[in-house]
């Protein structure tokens, strides 16, 4: 039987895969503040198992940023700048779909052989969701153009370690977590910022054409 | 004792201490001068002052108790990561840091007077900031006790070193010369790496004294260690850089680096692999054909040079080798179990780096007041110099004869104990092989003397002798007297090292006995009659002065022009037409070409215009390095395609990189 929380990991990675299969910048958004709330869920229940209570201000300081004030945030910012569809890179959305859910499957095959924890169940569950959350994530960074994608495929990126983290150490230490979590927050403030000047500089935000950093 | 011992120990850090903190403050200050743009402000004489008190403070750290092995580890704030710097000072080091630092006081009285010509095209705080750190990794370099402080001085010395070879960068050449010289470094420090790496997992320890290299399986990273020391030493085939940098760089700086950074690889040579108690056959041999080749193939190629410091450069290769061959035979004799033969080397080889050292910085500064005054190294533009510059002339005099090995002069001491060890070699060895080696050998060092006696009667011939061959030559003046001092200086020690070679001899064997494992087993004197000649020479000229030049009257003469009207400077032997008749003889190996061309209506009779071009291709670096070269830069052109600044094949790449890592670690 598998126990909730790896049901919720899991959850949180296949919304991760969904996410990959559409270009609009709402529903993407969309999507990773719910995938969020399935790993803050899941922070909570560990927090229940485990009685520990600072993981429980953790679930909610990620529902509350992660979850809401992030998506909150690159969505004003795509309104202000008038983009509302990503154009698309190197594979068809739908075929990136399929490959992140192959990788998802990968990497159940991958992460067999990690050890893990006595005291965890379904330690395995949680590492393929986290290596695959990565991998969605870097799925995600290679098929959009626009920088806001770009901020997005980071993002679960950043999801991924954490659910691997969680799942693995049973959360790492309350300031450690919290540094992390304002580190990402303050890092999406900055790519937003950037984003805006880089609309300003170039008069558009693809990132195939920067291409000059090369010698 | 050992509180007396704990005291000079304290004493001696303290010296070190402020000797390396010293120019460390002269550093800084020469930073902060350049940084503030100002760069006329180096004053070139106060560094100069600097550099000669460094040359003298440390020699006075190094000799205040010369029978004493003294070793330092720098204690917390100073380590490198979790590794302490250890140092090491005793005999051979000692040794090695007598050599720079005669070398260092002479450059440093020299530097002031020669740097006032070069105002305009280089920037005083760079050199002086470069010069510095060079001088300081040198010290470095041969203190080290471990592999790891060894390779940190020695990367901050190459660099440093290419820093000063690219002084004058503005120019095209020097730009070249430089680069080239920066990748011999760069390939000669991953060997030494790599070598040093494998010693390591073999030995379990970074620290020289715990290496042993008498193991069958240490042959590798021996001959690692040993490839890349020949490419720093400018050993054949290897040797490629050391005609570029040596021209391009300054006068002192290419004093510096033949005088002594081309000695520091033989110091390792000797520190690492034969206190590590090297045996391997193939390795000695390989040693002993390389020297050989290097000392025939310098020489070789220096005849045929017209610039002064690349003959100066390819005379250095020429030593070099000799040095690595007396190397060679020392090993030899000592896994035959000659004792005798092997010391006998050993101290011709380190004699031979002395001697070396003092006279080609010698020569080095000769040709820099040379320059200085005439602005030109180039044999086709020079000439004439004897009277406008009879200081600067006898001093390159004596240098040359020297290097020629003339007795009573150094270069005779220690060519006369190779010699002399190659005989003895020939008699008491037991392999046939062998035998048949340093018989060869000694038939090939009369060939290389009999060539460098060419190569330098050239050198001083043309350059110095018979009508100036330009205007610049016509006008030169003397150089200045400091300059002056410090090539007397020289040229006086040359000299002395020369008549008193026994004494300094015994010296050396002495020194170099004060040591954990010692690479003179028995402190014996080795015979070179330099005494005796140089007092029978001073006899036979005073007897002959006496006895004819006395009385016999000098007459002042016109030279006769055989009715053609006044001789031009033409009209004398040119550097290629010295060169020729030799150049001629070995054809083969130089690929030298001449080409005339004789032109006018009636040519035969009344020729208009000669033209006479020359023409040497060196093989090695048409055939070998060139092409090797453009196949390396093909291949790297194939990957630079990688990097294609494209963010999405970017994320490509790490993505499947951290696929490819993962599926190692499930499957494995």
């Amino acid at each position: 039987m598998i126990s909730s929380i790896a049901l919720c990991v899991l959850c949180a990675a296949v919304l991760a895969c969904l996410m990959v299969g559409s270009l609009h910048l709402r529903l993407n958004l969309f999507l990773f503040g719910i995938e969020t709330l399935f790993i803050a869920g899941a922070t909570a229940l560990t927090a229940n198992a485990h009685g520990d209570a600072s993981l429980f201000l953790i679930a909610a300081f990620i529902a509350a940023l992660k979850a809401l004030a992030v998506p909150i945030f690159l969505l004003r910012t795509s309104e202000k700048l008038n983009v509302h569809r990503d154009v698309g890179a190197m594979i068809t959305p739908p075929l990136a779909m399929h490959l992140s859910i192959v990788l998802l499957a990968l990497s159940f095959f991958l992460t067999r052989s990690i050890p893990s924890p006595e005291m965890i169940d379904g330690g395995w569950y949680g590492a393929a969701a986290g290596i695959s959350l990565l991998f969605t994530g870097l799925v995600i960074m290679l098929t959009r153009r626009l920088a806001i994608g770009q901020i997005l495929g980071f993002l679960v990126i950043e999801n991924g370690i954490y659910v691997f983290a969680l799942t693995q150490t049973l959360g790492m230490p309350m300031l450690v977590e919290m540094g992390v979590l304002l580190d990402m927050l303050v890092g999406v403030m900055i790519c937003g910022l950037l984003v805006f000047k880089i609309q300003k500089s170039f008069e558009h935000i693809d990132v195939a054409q920067l291409r000059d950093l090369k010698e | 004792m050992n509180c007396k011992a704990g005291l000079y120990g304290s004493l001696l850090m303290n010296t070190l201490v402020a000797f390396l903190g010293f120019p460390l403050l002269l550093v800084s200050a020469a930073i902060s001068a350049f940084a503030l743009g100002q760069k006329k402000s180096v004053s070139d004489k106060a560094m100069s002052v600097a550099l000669c008190l460094l040359a003298l403070l440390s020699a006075f750290a190094a000799f205040v108790k010369s029978d004493q092995v003294i070793t330092f580890a720098t204690s917390a704030p100073f380590l490198l990561g979790v590794f302490p710097l250890t140092f090491m000072l005793d005999g051979l080091s000692r040794l090695f840091l007598a050599i720079l630092c005669l070398i260092l006081l002479s450059i440093g009285f020299f530097s002031a007077g020669y740097l006032s010509h070069l105002k305009e095209r280089i920037s005083g705080g760079l050199y002086w900031i470069s010069f510095f750190l060079f001088s300081l990794s040198m010290f470095g370099v041969v203190l080290s006790a471990d592999a790891i402080t060894f390779l940190v001085m020695w990367e901050i010395m190459s660099l440093s070193s290419a820093a000063l070879v690219a002084t004058d960068h503005t120019h095209h050449s020097v730009q070249k010369s430089a680069l080239i010289y920066l990748g011999a470094t760069r390939i000669a420090s991953g060997l030494l790496c790599g070598g040093f790496l494998w010693m390591h997992s073999l030995c379990g320890s970074w620290s020289f004294s715990d290496w042993s290299f008498a193991q069958p399986q240490t042959v590798f990273p021996a001959l690692l260690i040993f490839l890349g020391f020949c490419i720093k030493a400018g050993v054949w085939p290897f040797h490629i850089w050391l005609p570029y940098a040596h021209p391009a760089a300054p006068a002192t700086v290419s004093a510096a680096m033949s005088g002594f950074m081309i000695k520091i690889p033989i110091y390792g040579l000797i520190r690492i692999l034969i206190q590590g108690g090297l045996d391997s056959a193939a390795l000695i041999n390989l040693a002993f054909i390389l020297g050989a080749i290097s000392s025939f193939w310098g020489v070789l190629f220096a005849l045929v040079q017209n610039d002064l410091k690349r003959l100066l450069a390819y005379s250095s290769i020429e030593n070099v080798g000799l040095i690595f061959l007396s190397l060679a035979i020392s090993l030899k004799a000592r896994v035959a179990n000659l004792p005798l033969v092997a010391d006998m080397a050993m101290t011709a080889a380190l004699f031979h780096c002395l001697n070396h050292g003092v006279i080609k910085s010698l020569l080095f500064l000769c040709v820099g007041s040379v320059d200085a005054q005439t602005h030109s190294r180039d044999l086709h533009k020079l000439g004439g110099l004897a009277k406008r510059m009879p200081w600067t002339m006898a001093c390159f005099f004596i240098g040359s004869f020297s290097i020629c090995s003339i007795p009573p002069l150094n270069g005779f001491a220690s060519k006369w104990l190779i010699y002399e060890s190659l005989f003895k070699g020939t008699l008491l060895l037991d392999a046939y092989l062998d035998r048949g080696l340093f018989l060869v050998a000694i038939c090939l060092l009369s060939a290389v003397g009999a060539l460098a006696i060419a190569v330098f009667v050239k050198a001083m011939g043309v350059g110095f002798l018979g009508m100036s061959r330009s205007r610049a030559a016509e006008h030169a003046q003397e150089a200045s007297t400091a300059m002056r001092i410090s090539q007397a200086f020289l040229a006086m020690l040359s000299v002395s090292l020369g008549v008193f070679a026994a004494i300094a001899m015994n010296q050396i064997t002495k020194l170099v006995a004060v040591s954990n494992k010692p690479v003179i087993l028995e402190a014996v004197n080795f015979p070179v009659p330099t005494s005796l000649l140089a007092s029978m020479l001073v006899v036979l000229g005073l007897a002959v002065y006496l006895a004819v030049l006395q009385n016999s009257k000098v007459r002042t003469f016109k030279t006769w022009d055989c009715g053609f009207g006044p001789l031009s400077s033409k009209t004398q032997v040119s550097s290629d037409s010295f060169a020729q008749p030799l150049a001629r003889i070995f054809r083969p190996f130089l690929r030298y070409e001449t080409n005339s061309n004789i032109s006018g209506s009636d040519k035969r009779h009344f020729p208009q215009e000669i033209s006479v071009e020359v023409k040497i291709v060196s093989i090695l670096e048409s055939r070998v390095y060139l092409p090797s070269l453009a196949v390396i830069s093909f291949l790297a052109r194939g990957l630079a395609k990688l990097q294609a600044g494209s963010i999405h094949l970017y994320l490509l790449y790490v993505c499947s990189t951290l696929v490819f890592l993962l599926l190692i670690g499930a499957v494995l």
